[in-house]
């Protein structure tokens, strides 16, 4: 088919626009935010779990849980590790240490080298569920 | 999961093409004066898309488009973008600025007829 054709000319430009942009911080949050919303979504259906339901296990506003599913707020980490264990989800944060430029900045003068250089491996931010699909399946 | 879009035959021009892991970046025409965070903001939406299976929970996220078979819209707010499913892959066909409260049913219409037009050619 015609129409899968890679455009070299775009593909280089949007490098360097993105390439710019991934420095920042905002990217990562929302791409935290879009899997802890699927993962609450999910995690509802498993359990058979209505809005109203998960406000009262919280005891907050049946809105409240809207705006979490629409990623509407900017959740605590406090509330975030409630939500995430009243539904059965043990939250589980990996960082990797990829940006060796920074650590540069502020390690100028020091003699010590780093052990971990430029990581070709791109996990940033993961959020499992470690519940087996057994253990809470509703009755 | 793959995600692909149509590079050509749309008044509004969406062009792509994969990068690494088969995930498209793509540019609408129609937008020039796009913030370069919308544009990764609908490429973290498509990765997701790509990382997972299909059945996606929330439907703020992603959702069948009531009242017809295999259309889904992605919502990158304030973007939507409609696809299909051909086989494993998940076809792009195109994106646009939601500004009312209901979408357009022209916009409906032209992922319909890209749709079935798509699929006659692999045929």
């Amino acid at each position: 088919m015609q129409r899968f054709v890679r455009n070299k000319k775009i593909e280089d430009e949007f490098r360097e626009s993105i390439e710019s942009v991934e420095k920042d911080w905002s990217i990562y949050t929302e791409k935290l935010l879009l899997d802890v919303r699927e993962i609450i979504a999910q995690q509802m259906k498993r359990l058979n779990f209505n809005r109203a339901d998960l406000a009262k296990l919280l005891k907050c506003s049946r809105s409240y849980v809207t705006q979490l599913l629409n990623g509407n707020t900017n959740i605590r980490l406090n509330t975030l590790v409630k939500v995430l264990l009243s539904l059965g989800v043990k939250p589980n944060i990996q960082y990797s240490y990829e940006d060796v430029e920074t650590l540069k900045k502020f390690n100028k003068n020091s003699t010590i080298e780093m052990s971990f250089k430029e990581s070709t491996k791109t996990t940033i931010f993961t959020i499992e569920s470690k519940v087996s699909q057994q253990e809470y399946e509703p009755a | 999961m793959r995600v692909v879009l149509l590079h050509s035959g749309t008044r509004r021009k969406v062009s792509a093409m994969a990068i690494g892991k088969d995930i498209p970046i793509y540019q609408d025409e129609l937008f020039p004066h796009i913030d370069k965070r919308l544009i990764q903001r609908m490429n973290i939406h498509i990765e997701f898309l790509s990382n997972r299976q299909f059945p996606v929970e929330n439907k703020s996220i992603c959702e069948q488009l009531k009242g017809y078979d295999n259309l889904y819209e992605l919502k990158p707010k304030p973007i939507r973008l409609f696809f299909f499913m051909m086989g494993n892959d998940a076809v792009i066909t195109h994106g646009f600025i939601k500004k009312k409260r209901t979408t357009d049913i022209s916009e409906i219409d032209r992922a319909v007829s890209l749709r079935d037009r798509c699929i006659k050619e692999k045929e």
